[in-house]
C-alpha cells in the first residue's frame, strides 16, 4: 500500500479546491505529502489558491477526518488507487482534471480499451434492447463497458457486457457503500466479480444531483469514445458526450426515431458530427489506432430480420406480423387493423412471436421487434 | 281493549313479520313503544298521535301500550307509524279488529295524517305473502314497487282517514295491477352501447370474455384512453336479466331506499362507480344501522372501481372476502345480515401517479421507483381475485374520427348468452353459474388440456416469468373463451389468449 496513502485521502477530501486546481498543486508540489506538511506562506506563493483554499488546506477538520475515511475502506473492503497509482487507468490520467484518488470495489486494468455506453434513465424499449445488444458485442471484442449503473440505458449496458461474461465498469457518483439506484443491489455485486465499480467519493458520501455530471468525465474518460444510446434534450447524457469532445475521445450516437422524445438528444449529436452507428463495426473501425479487429461476422443491426434462420419457420401471418412491427412499434389493435385478423387469433400469434423471442411486448400493450 | 295489527320488519335484504299489539287500559294517560324500537320508532307516538287527531279522530286519553313483536329485536325506521296508529285505531274501536286481521300495513306519516314513503317495500310485501297475508297497503309511492309480487294485492293509500274509511267500507280502495311488461327493450336500447366506442377493439374483446365468464378485469391505461367509458358499457354486453334477478336487486335496492317512486323493478343490471374516496363500511355495507353497501348494490351488475390505487388500503382489503363469497355478512349483537354481493369488478388504474407513463405524446414525470411502487401497491390479494388484466392504450386522433362502425352491444350480448347457457349446462349440478366461480377441483375436471395445450402452458410460463398464481386464472379465461367459442376443449388459441390477460404477473412494468 502507498505509503502516504493517509495524505492523498486527505487531499482528495478537500472540499472547496475544483479538480483542476488539485491537479496543478501536485505538479507545483511533489506529493501531498508535501503540500500536507507546507504552511501558509509556502501555499500562497503558489499563486493559485484563494484564502479560503489555504485555510481549508490548513485546517484540522480535514486533517482529522482522513482517519474515519482510511478505517471506512478498510473496513468496507475497498482498495485506493491514487493518481500515482501504476494500476491508475491510463486514459483517465491524461484528462485535465483526473480524480485524485480512486475508490475501487473489483478489479481495474490500467490499459484497458474501454468504451462509455450512456443514456436516458428513463429509456424506451428500443434503447434498452441496443443498449444490451452494442454493449454484448463489444464486451465480445474484449472492450471493457464503462457506463453509470443508473436506471435504463446505463444499466441495460452492464448487463449486456455481463450477459458475455464481459468486462464492464460503473463509476458512481456516490460512496462505494451507498447502492443507488438501490434495485441494482444485484447488478452492483455481479459488476463487482467481473470488472469494477469506481467511484471518486470516499464511502457513505450520499448521491446528490451535482454528483453526476462530475462523475460524467470520469465515464467518457476512461474511455477511448462514448456512445449514447437515447438521450432527450436535456439529457445528463449529453453532457458526458460534450465532456468526451473536450477530452478529445470519440462521439458515438444511436439514431432513433425523429419524432422520440427519447432520441431528440442522439439525433441532435449526429447533426453536430458524432458518428452514426447502425453496427458495432462502426464504433470498432475507429479503434484501429488501438486495435485491429476482425469484424467479418459483425453483423448490421438492422439486417438482422433476413439473417434470422428462424423467419423461415414462421407461418405467413406471423411474418405479416413480423414485416408489420419491424417498421414501427404497434398496438395490438394497430396491427389487427392493418391485417384484419380475428383478434383471438391474433393474440396467439403475438405470443407464439414473443415466446420465440422475436417480439417483445411492452407495457401498455405495444409490440416491438426484439433485437 | 287490545288489538294486533301486522307490519313488516328488515333483517338484511329479507322482511320478517311483527305483530303491532296495542292496549289501551285505565290509568294516568301514558303512551309507550316496546320491542326494541330505535330512536324513529319512539318518535312515532308523536306522529300517530298528531296524525289520528288531525285525520278527524279522537286520540285515546288512557294508557297506551305497543308492543313490537316479536320484541327481540331491533325496529328500525318510521315503516311501523301506521300500523301504530291502525291499532289504536282497532283497539278504540274505530276500525273493526276483523276487517285488518289478513292485512299487513307499512308507512310513514306526516301530521296531517298523509302516508310518506319508506324503504324495503318489495321484501316486505314478498315476506306479507308468503306468511299467507291477502293485502298490504303501503304509501301510494311504494305501490308499484309492491305491485310486482304476484298472489298478493297490494292497496295504495294516500291518508290515514282514507284507510279508515276504507276499511269500514265507506269508500273502496282500488288495488294496483301488475305491470305485465317488466323488462321490456326499452330500457336496453337507452344504455350505453358499445357500437359508440371507436377503437380499442382488445379491451372490447376482453370486456367480452369478462362478461361470458363473470371474471373480474383491470384495465391500465392512460388518463383520456377511454377506460371508464368502456366500463359503462359493461352491464350492456351482460347476460340478459331474469325477472327473478331483477327482484333480487330491486330487494337490495328497496332496502338502501334507492327504488325510484313510482316504478316497479329495477331493470337494469346496475353499474356502482363509487368514488376512491369511498370507506370501507360504504363499500360493503354496514353501520350503525346496517344497509347494503356499493358492492350489494352492483349485486348481478357492475362494480367499477376507477383509480384502484387511490383506492383506501382499508377499503380493498374488506372487499376481497365479499368479491370471493358473492355475499357480505354483517354482524350484530343480536342479529346478522347477509347481503348478496354477485358482482362483476371491473377496475381501472393509470401506470403511475401522474398518468402518462405508457403515453407517447406527453412525458410521464414520475421516476422508475414511482412507477414501480405505483403498481405496486396492487399486488396480493385484491389482484389476486382480478382474472383479466389489460391495457388501455390512448387513441390516436384518427382512430376516433374512423368510420367504421364499431359492434353494437347486442351482437355482443348474443354471444354472452350462448356462452353463458353453455355454462349453465356444465355448472347444473355443481351449484355455481360462471366459470369465474370454479374451485380448484372444478378447473382440473373442466379445464382439461390436450398435450400441446399444456406443452404450451408450461413453456409459457417459463418464457414470460408468470407466477403459480395465474396458472388457475389462465385456465378459467381460457375455459370461457373456449365456451365463446363454442368448442368443448380448450385449444391452444383460446390458452394463447388466456396468457395475454395477465399482464400485471409478467413484470412488464
Amino acid at each position: 500500500m502507498n505509503l502516504d496513502l493517509k495524505e492523498w485521502i486527505w487531499f482528495a477530501n478537500l472540499r472547496g479546491i475544483i479538480t483542476r486546481k488539485k491537479a496543478e498543486l501536485l505538479r507545483i508540489f511533489d506529493s501531498p505529502a508535501e503540500i500536507y506538511k507546507a504552511d501558509a506562506v509556502e501555499l500562497a506563493k503558489t499563486g493559485v489558491l484563494s484564502r479560503d483554499n489555504i485555510t481549508a488546506i490548513l485546517s484540522k477538520e480535514y486533517r482529522e477526518s482522513v482517519d474515519r475515511t482510511i478505517e471506512e475502506i478498510h473496513k468496507k473492503h475497498i482498495d485506493v488507487i491514487t493518481l500515482n497509482s501504476s494500476n491508475y487507468p491510463e486514459s483517465l490520467k491524461n484528462i485535465c482534471d483526473p480524480p485524485i484518488c480512486l475508490y475501487v470495489k473489483g478489479k481495474l486494468i490500467a490499459d484497458e480499451l474501454a468504451i462509455g455506453v450512456v443514456g436516458s434513465r428513463r429509456a424506451s424499449g428500443y434503447g434498452i434492447s441496443l443498449a444490451k445488444k452494442i454493449s454484448s458485442e463489444l464486451a465480445q471484442y474484449n472492450i471493457c463497458i464503462v457506463s453509470g449503473m443508473a436506471r435504463g440505458i446505463d444499466t441495460a449496458a452492464h448487463l449486456g457486457a455481463l450477459s458475455v461474461k464481459g468486462r464492464t465498469i460503473a463509476v458512481l457518483g456516490c460512496g462505494l457503500d451507498v447502492v443507488y439506484p438501490p434495485e441494482n443491489k444485484r447488478l452492483m455485486e455481479n459488476i463487482i466479480e467481473n470488472g469494477a465499480v469506481i467511484s471518486e467519493y470516499p464511502p457513505g458520501v450520499e448521491p446528490s444531483p451535482h454528483h453526476f455530471p462530475v462523475r460524467n468525465r470520469i465515464v467518457s474518460g476512461m474511455s477511448v469514445g462514448v456512445l449514447v444510446v437515447e438521450a432527450g434534450e436535456k439529457s445528463g447524457s449529453l453532457i458526458t458526450a460534450h465532456l468526451a469532445l473536450e477530452q478529445g475521445r470519440d462521439v458515438y450516437a444511436l439514431p432513433g426515431n425523429v419524432i422520440s422524445i427519447n432520441s431528440k438528444g442522439t439525433n441532435k449529436l449526429i447533426q453536430d458530427g458524432a458518428k452514426l452507428v447502425t453496427s458495432v463495426q462502426d464504433i470498432l473501425e475507429e479503434l484501429h489506432w488501438y486495435k485491429c479487429f476482425d469484424t467479418k461476422n459483425v453483423l448490421d443491426l438492422s439486417s438482422y430480420r433476413s439473417n434470422k434462420k428462424i423467419n423461415d419457420e414462421l407461418g405467413t401471418e406471423e411474418k405479416d406480423v413480423i414485416g408489420l412491427l419491424s417498421v414501427e412499434s404497434l398496438q395490438i389493435d394497430e396491427i389487427q387493423k392493418k391485417l384484419s385478423i380475428e383478434m383471438p387469433l391474433l393474440h396467439s400469434i403475438l405470443l407464439s412471436l414473443e415466446m420465440k423471442g422475436l417480439i417483445k411486448r411492452e407495457p401498455g400493450g405495444k409490440y416491438r421487434i426484439e433485437i | 281493549m287490545l288489538s294486533k295489527v301486522y307490519a313488516c320488519g328488515l333483517l338484511g335484504i329479507d322482511g320478517y313479520m311483527v305483530s303491532v299489539e296495542t292496549d289501551i287500559s285505565k290509568g294516568i294517560p301514558a303512551f309507550d313503544i316496546v320491542g326494541l324500537g330505535d330512536v324513529a320508532v319512539k318518535e312515532a307516538k308523536e306522529r300517530v298521535r298528531a296524525a289520528i287527531r288531525n285525520s278527524g279522530f279522537e286520540f285515546p286519553s288512557r294508557r297506551i301500550t305497543i308492543n313490537l313483536a316479536p320484541a327481540d329485536l331491533k325496529k328500525e325506521g318510521t315503516s311501523y307509524d301506521l300500523p301504530i296508529a291502525a291499532g289504536i285505531l282497532a283497539a278504540t274501536g274505530v276500525i273493526s279488529c276483523s276487517a285488518i286481521s289478513n292485512c299487513v300495513l307499512t308507512g310513514e306519516l306526516s301530521l296531517d295524517g298523509t302516508l310518506r314513503p319508506v324503504y324495503g317495500v318489495l321484501p316486505k310485501t314478498i315476506t306479507a305473502k308468503e306468511k299467507g297475508f291477502e293485502i298490504i297497503f303501503t304509501p301510494y309511492e311504494n305501490a308499484k314497487e309492491a305491485s310486482v309480487v304476484k298472489g298478493i294485492k297490494v292497496i295504495p293509500v294516500t291518508n290515514l282517514s282514507e284507510l279508515v274509511k276504507h276499511l269500514n267500507g265507506e269508500i273502496s280502495l282500488h288495488c294496483i295491477e301488475r305491470e305485465q311488461d317488466f323488462l321490456s327493450d326499452e330500457d336496453c336500447k337507452n344504455q350505453p352501447d358499445f357500437a359508440d366506442v371507436k377503437g380499442q377493439e382488445h379491451v372490447k374483446r376482453a370486456l367480452e370474455v369478462a362478461a361470458a365468464g363473470g371474471h373480474n378485469l383491470i384495465m391500465i391505461g392512460s388518463p383520456g384512453s377511454g377506460k371508464t367509458m368502456l366500463a359503462r358499457r359493461m352491464p350492456s354486453i351482460l347476460p340478459d336479466l331474469s325477472f327473478d334477478e331483477a327482484l333480487e336487486i330491486t330487494k337490495i335496492y328497496s332496502v338502501a331506499g334507492l327504488v325510484p317512486p313510482d316504478s316497479s323493478l329495477v331493470t337494469k343490471r346496475p353499474f356502482r362507480a363509487p368514488h376512491h374516496t369511498v370507506s370501507a363500511i360504504s363499500l360493503i355495507g354496514g353501520g350503525r344501522i346496517p344497509k347494503p353497501g356499493e358492492v350489494s348494490l352492483a349485486h348481478l351488475g357492475v362494480l367499477f372501481l376507477d383509480e384502484l390505487p387511490e383506492f383506501g388500503k382499508n377499503a380493498l382489503e374488506v372487499l376481497r372476502q365479499p368479491l370471493e363469497d358473492g355475499f357480505v355478512h354483517i354482524s350484530r349483537i343480536n342479529a346478522s345480515i347477509t347481503y348478496p354481493c354477485n358482482t362483476t369488478l371491473i377496475a381501472a388504474a393509470n401506470p403511475c401517479r401522474c398518468g402518462f407513463y405508457l403515453d407517447d405524446t406527453r412525458e410521464c414525470t414520475c421516476s422508475q421507483q414511482e412507477v414501480k411502487t405505483y403498481l405496486g401497491r396492487l399486488s396480493g390479494p385484491l389482484i389476486d381475485r382480478i382474472d383479466i388484466q389489460v391495457d388501455v392504450p390512448t387513441l390516436k386522433y384518427s382512430e376516433l374520427h374512423s368510420e367504421t362502425a364499431s359492434e353494437p352491444s347486442s351482437a355482443i350480448r348474443k354471444r354472452v348468452n350462448k356462452a353463458r347457457n353453455i355454462q349453465r349446462k356444465r355448472f347444473s349440478q355443481a351449484g355455481i353459474y360462471c366459470n369465474a366461480q370454479m374451485t380448484s377441483p372444478m378447473v382440473r375436471k373442466y379445464c382439461r388440456l390436450g398435450k400441446e395445450e399444456s406443452e404450451l402452458l408450461r413453456e409459457a410460463f417459463a418464457a414470460l416469468g408468470l407466477t403459480a398464481r395465474s396458472h388457475n386464472k389462465i385456465l378459467k379465461v381460457a375455459r370461457t373463451i373456449a365456451d365463446l367459442d363454442g368448442a368443448e376443449n380448450i385449444n391452444a388459441v383460446h390458452i394463447s389468449e388466456a396468457i395475454q390477460y395477465r399482464i400485471l404477473d409478467r413484470n412488464l412494468y
